[in-house]
């Protein structure tokens, strides 16, 4: 929660540098983080205090009217203004003649319909304070007739962007930063107003119950009788604005003002609407309140709420109600200053869907100290600027205070830190921040200030706050020596890795897609959704089920590329995520994540025997290459494998029997529902088939004697299978080392029981150089057996 | 007629005529102009009648090897013209054997993977789909504790069963669950880099809903914020230059103490500070010492074992090392071949 803090605020409770950015850096190298440190300034001049003397109609426009404005030395000027909110006796910016405004404009003499007019009064969002158009600024009555108004508050300034940790609410407040800077710089802290007991006029008339003291563990009212509201100060409504907090009226500035310097929430109330009595209790099922944001909230059994005798006033902690809110026709107020229980601010604002700067305080763990100090800052500030009379405090606690010790033993700290620090260095560090310490041995005894007591309770953290204030800057960097060990050495990684390579160097190009899928693409591959692990709170209806195949989001990235890639190859190389095999028998057995290899390729215009051969080939190279580059694998023609395609694929067997992945042709149903209308080749292939290969296979010498290179072209029937044509051709004869396909084609002339099928055939002989006869009667003796077996014919 | 001399350096004036000469048509012409009728070695000849008998022999020798050798060199001339290829147009572009390309996030893992391994982190691989245990409870987030709230959890949607009954299933969202993992299953001395994916409810130009972290653990005695240090640094200056420097900012995760927000210095400015830094640095991830309760949730004695652990996104350090200016972080997941086949 990012705290803007206007630097002159910050130079009233402690020393600062002249030069804001050196702070800035000083801060982040120690404390709370600094992420911007912006100039601010007023880009006016020639605007003084006016005060307004007379009103009257302006003789020739109903929506004008001329006011008489009082300014330097008594001089009366005439003013024409057209905002309805001026009234007699108010002080409101004047803007002399020869004055510039923000933007550039300079005030001039000028006749406005018939009526010379010698300034102008201006508005909040003309000076550039803050936005409010609607009516001209009203100033404090305080404010000096003629003044001039930049002397009224700080005509320039610093804003420090302070980002303090979840864990310290306490720095996002004047004070906190400014009790960092004196720990950081080595400065005690000023002292500045509310410090003084407040003297006690008249006894309190308010009745306060706290009906849930776990909620509620401190609350704290007073009454202020017959204040005025009205404008606050000048320099008040600029802080304001610069911390960027929209002025509101004296009253209600004053506890956001109060917010702001000391990090506690208060809250006003209109004491006559409120009445007399105030209950710090449960909502009941069902009450509703209209909330200050101009919403009504229904509340449940666990909001907290602050309520009068009848209904809520207030969502405790959170925001309070329009009812009872401090207007300028307020005279009597109360002022709250409570600690609510963080987890249930937190999901009262959670629930409402209502958040405001206290609930964001309050959530994160305020301490039950902090309202004594604010209670009386924020009665001191009423008075200056609102006068009236207060009475006695109301205090209603859960329990005394009593401040938390920690001991810390010296060496964990040197433990933590890499270094020995001596006692006294220890010492005064944290005493820095606050903390009393006792102990001189080996062990210190420290006492926590009461605005740490929601983040430090250990050691550990006051070892952090030893070490932040040294600085970690000074700490010199040391590298672990190496133990080398191949316990326990994974081979996945580098088995990814050369799948990798391998299929970069064939021109795939490697994909990365969300492990989460919609429903249709389970259905496109008939997966049943129940199978799947599904997420409770999708981000999208897109990202509903996690992936048991990498072949969906493949297939989209094909539908989305086709439109420029006349050719798409593409790989992923991720987990897939399928129920536990033991589904419901412990932690472990909730899910299996697999790493899978999934690739598919697609040219516009090939025949799906040509993609099958493709990505048939591509398999083999990688098992070739990353498996065994001897033995052939051992395809199964399968079937009912969504999402490829029956008859037109395989399951590739491994030699222990198991399933090692299949490849073929994907099924035209399954891409035409994402909208792909041509023919894509596949494979899904599971890590492991790749893992526990090393070393290579036994040497094997080049030929030293010549082959025999033979061309033949047999016409076969479609129902032998190509790898038993082969089978029998070696079996035939020992001399045929190798057979390639070349070409298949189907002829005319041979009608549909017969194929054409033309080979390139090697002949070699181990130790001699062959003889043609020898070929020629090899090759007969191969063609009597294929045809005797299976009718094959020589072309 | 030309002198005996001049006779002798007839060959070489025939050697660079012959090269000048760009076709055989050119080289028969200039052949003529030395071996024709016309020609200084013809006439030469022609004259040799009139010499007397001895020195017309002695000369006639000199004359027919410098003739001989003239014949060589148009002929040597003639075969290479014949062979000579013709000159190529350099600038015709490369006929690509079309390789493919890795995507860009396994490019940073493979360099990430590799500089931890130089000091002795080993790579571990854990479960995405985990209970919240190992992903909160056991780094000192108890259930219900707001600082759960600070990462937008994806859940499954259905609990465990059996042994791991009422323990929340979801998608972790910080590689640190697998830190606990290594802590609780794995010997000391412990030092491991987990790199995976990890989700959270968020999208938008700087944040996807599935992401890379690595999350690297050291724990053994004597481990110190000096080693943290060290090990930071020198991941730092291997993979963003060595001229980079690394500060320690304090921060605040409930699984370290103490922690730090780890800064390098702006590689665009210099650490002279600049629109897209912060003074000077720019944030990389956080790190620290993991907490006592960390270590006492994983059965390890804090009072004997101190452990250093640091976790950040592998796209961020993607992005702010490279020149690749990728406006929104999302194009990593698009899966356009025009953006893929780029790097
Ligand atoms: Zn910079």
């Amino acid at each position: 929660m990012l705290f803007r803090l206007p630097y002159s605020w910050l130079k009233e409770y402690v020393w600062v540098p002249k030069n804001p950015h050196d702070l800035a850096r000083q801060l982040s190298l120690h404390g709370p983080s600094v992420e911007k440190v912006e100039a601010v300034r007023h880009e006016f001049t020639g605007v003084v205090v006016g005060e307004i003397v007379s009103i009257e109609r302006h003789p020739n426009a109903d929506k004008l009217q001329v006011a008489m404005v009082r300014a330097n030395n008594g001089v009366l000027l005439r003013i024409i203004c057209g905002a309805p909110n001026i009234k007699v006796g108010q002080k409101v910016p004047l803007a002399l003649v020869g004055a510039t405004l923000p933007g550039g404009t300079t005030v001039s003499r000028r006749a406005v319909r018939g009526v010379m007019s010698e300034g102008m009064l201006c508005s909040a969002r003309e000076l550039g304070i803050h936005d409010d158009h609607l009516g001209i600024l009203i100033l404090h009555p305080s404010s000096k007739i003629g003044a001039r108004l930049v002397d009224l508050g700080d005509v320039k300034d610093y804003v420090l962007e302070v980002e303090p940790t979840t864990n310290r609410p306490d720095i996002s407040s004047v004070i906190g930063v400014a009790r960092e800077v004196s720990a950081i710089v080595g400065k005690p802290l000023k002292q500045s107003g509310g410090r003084s007991e407040i003297k006690k006029t008249y006894s309190c008339p308010l009745t306060v119950k706290v009906l849930n003291r776990k909620l509620c563990p401190r609350f704290m009212a007073v009454l202020i009788k017959n204040v005025s509201v009205g404008a606050s100060p000048w320099w008040m409504q600029e802080r304001l604005a610069r911390a960027g907090i929209r002025p509101i009226n004296s009253v209600v500035d004053v506890t956001n003002y109060v917010l702001l310097e000391y990090g506690q929430p208060l809250h006003a109330f209109d004491a006559d609407k409120l009445g007399n009595t105030i209950i710090v209790r449960e909502a009941k099922p069902g009450e509703t309140i209209l909330a200050l944001d101009g919403r009504t909230y229904r509340l449940k059994s666990n909001h907290l709420v602050v309520a009068d005798a009848k209904k809520p006033v207030s969502i405790a902690g959170v925001m309070g109600g329009e009812t009872t809110a401090v207007t300028t026709n307020t005279t009597n107020v109360v002022l709250e200053c409570a600690n609510f229980d963080p987890v249930s601010i937190r999901r009262t604002s959670r629930e409402l869907q209502l958040f405001s700067d206290s609930s964001r305080l309050f959530e994160k763990g305020l301490s039950k100290e902090s309202p004594t100090l604010t209670l009386s800052r924020a009665i001191e500030l009423v008075h200056k600027i609102c006068g009236g009379k207060h009475s006695s405090i109301t205090d209603i606690r859960a329990k005394r205070y009593s401040p938390l010790s920690v001991e810390l033993p010296l060496s964990r700290l040197s433990r933590v830190l890499g270094l020995s620090m001596p006692q006294l260095t220890v010492k005064r560090l944290l005493k820095r921040l606050g903390f009393r310490v006792g102990g001189q041995g080996a062990t210190l005894r420290v006492t926590v200030p009461y605005w740490r007591d929601h983040d430090v309770s250990a050691p550990e953290d006051l070892i952090e706050e030893v070490a932040r204030l040294y600085g970690y800057h000074r700490l010199t960097s040391v590298l672990p020596s190496v133990v080398l060990s191949t316990k326990d050495e994974l081979e996945d990684f580098s088995t990814e890795d050369k799948l990798r390579h391998s299929l970069v160097a064939m021109g795939f190009v490697e994909t990365l897609n969300y492990s989460f899928i919609r429903e249709s693409w389970l259905k496109a591959m008939a997966y049943p959704p129940s199978r799947a692990l599904k997420i409770l709170n999708p981000l999208t209806n897109d990202l509903v089920f996690l992936r048991p195949s990498l072949l969906p989001s493949l297939a989209a990235i094909v539908e989305a590329n086709l439109a420029h890639r006349e050719e798409i190859k593409i790989f992923e190389i991720a987990k897939i995520y399928l129920p536990g095999q033991s589904h419901g028998r412990g932690l472990e057995n909730y899910r299996e994540e697999p790493v899978f290899l999934g690739g598919v390729m697609t040219r516009t215009g090939a025949t799906a025997e040509e993609l099958y051969r493709l990505i048939k080939g591509v398999v083999e190279d990688l098992y070739h290459k990353n498996v065994n580059n001897r033995a052939d694998i051992q395809e199964e023609l399968i079937k009912s494998r969504p999402p490829f395609a029956d008859g037109l694929s395989a399951v590739i067997r491994q030699t222990n029997g198991r399933d090692g992945g299949v490849f073929g042709i994907l099924d035209p149903l399954f891409l035409q529902s994402f909208g792909v209308n041509q023919m894509v080749a596949a494979f899904e292939l599971p890590l492991s088939l790749f893992i526990g290969f090393r070393g290579y296979p036994a040497y094997r010498p080049p030929p030293k004697f010549p082959a025999v290179k033979r061309d033949i072209s047999l016409a076969v029937s479609p129902n032998v299978r190509y790898t038993d044509l082969v089978r029998i051709m070696k079996s035939s004869t020992s001399l045929l080392e190798s057979v390639e396909l070349f070409d298949i084609y189907h002829d005319e002339r041979l009608g549909d029981s017969m194929y054409s099928c033309a080979m390139h055939l090697i002949y070699r002989a181990p130790g001699r150089t062959l003889s043609s006869e020898e070929v020629e009667q090899a090759e007969a003796a191969m063609l009597k057996m294929l045809k005797g077996q299976f009718g094959v014919i020589l072309r | 007629m030309i002198s005996l001399e001049e006779l002798k350096n007839l060959p070489s004036e025939a050697e660079s005529a012959a090269l000048s000469a760009k076709n055989q048509q050119e080289l028969n012409q200039i052949a003529i102009r030395f071996l024709g009728r016309k020609s200084k070695l013809t006439l030469f000849l022609r004259s040799l009648k009139d010499l007397p008998k001895e020195k017309r022999v002695e000369v006639g020798q000199v004359a027919n090897k410098v003739r001989s050798r003239i014949s060589e060199i148009f002929e040597a001339r003639g075969r290479s013209l014949a062979h000579s290829l013709k000159p190529i147009d350099i600038t015709l572009p490369g006929i690509s054997p079309r390789l493919g390309h890795a995507h860009l996030i396994s490019q940073a893992i493979n360099e990430i993977s590799a500089i931890f391994k130089e000091i002795g982190f080993k790579r571990v691989r854990h479960p995405e789909v985990e209970s919240d245990w190992y992903a909160f409870e056991a780094l000192n987030m108890p259930p219900d504790h707001p600082a759960r709230d600070e990462w937008e959890t994806f859940f499954m949607d259905r609990p465990a069963k059996g042994d791991g009954d009422g323990k929340r299933f979801i998608l972790t969202p910080h590689a640190t669950s697998g830190t606990t993992r290594a802590l609780v299953a794995r010997k000391l001395p412990l030092r491991v880099i987990n790199i995976q994916k990890c989700y959270r409810r968020q999208s938008d130009i700087s944040h996807v809903p599935m992401f890379h972290q690595f999350d690297g653990v050291y724990a053994d005695e004597g481990v110190t914020i000096r080693h943290l240090k060290g090990v930071l640094e020198y991941f730092v200056k291997s993979y963003f230059g060595v001229k980079r420097e690394v500060r320690l900012r304090p921060f605040h995760f409930r699984f370290t103490e103490p922690s730090f927000e780890v800064d390098i210095s702006c590689g665009v400015c210099g650490g002279q500070g600049c629109r897209l830094c912060k003074e000077g640095w720019v944030e990389l991830g956080g790190a620290g010492m993991l907490h006592p309760n960390v270590l006492k949730a994983a059965k390890i004695d804090p009072a004997k074992i101190t452990a250093l652990a640091f976790g950040w996104g592998v796209e961020r350090v993607l992005l702010m090392r490279s020149g690749l200016e990728i406006p929104d972080i999302r194009i990593l997941y698009e899966n356009d071949l025009r953006f893929l086949e780029q790097f």
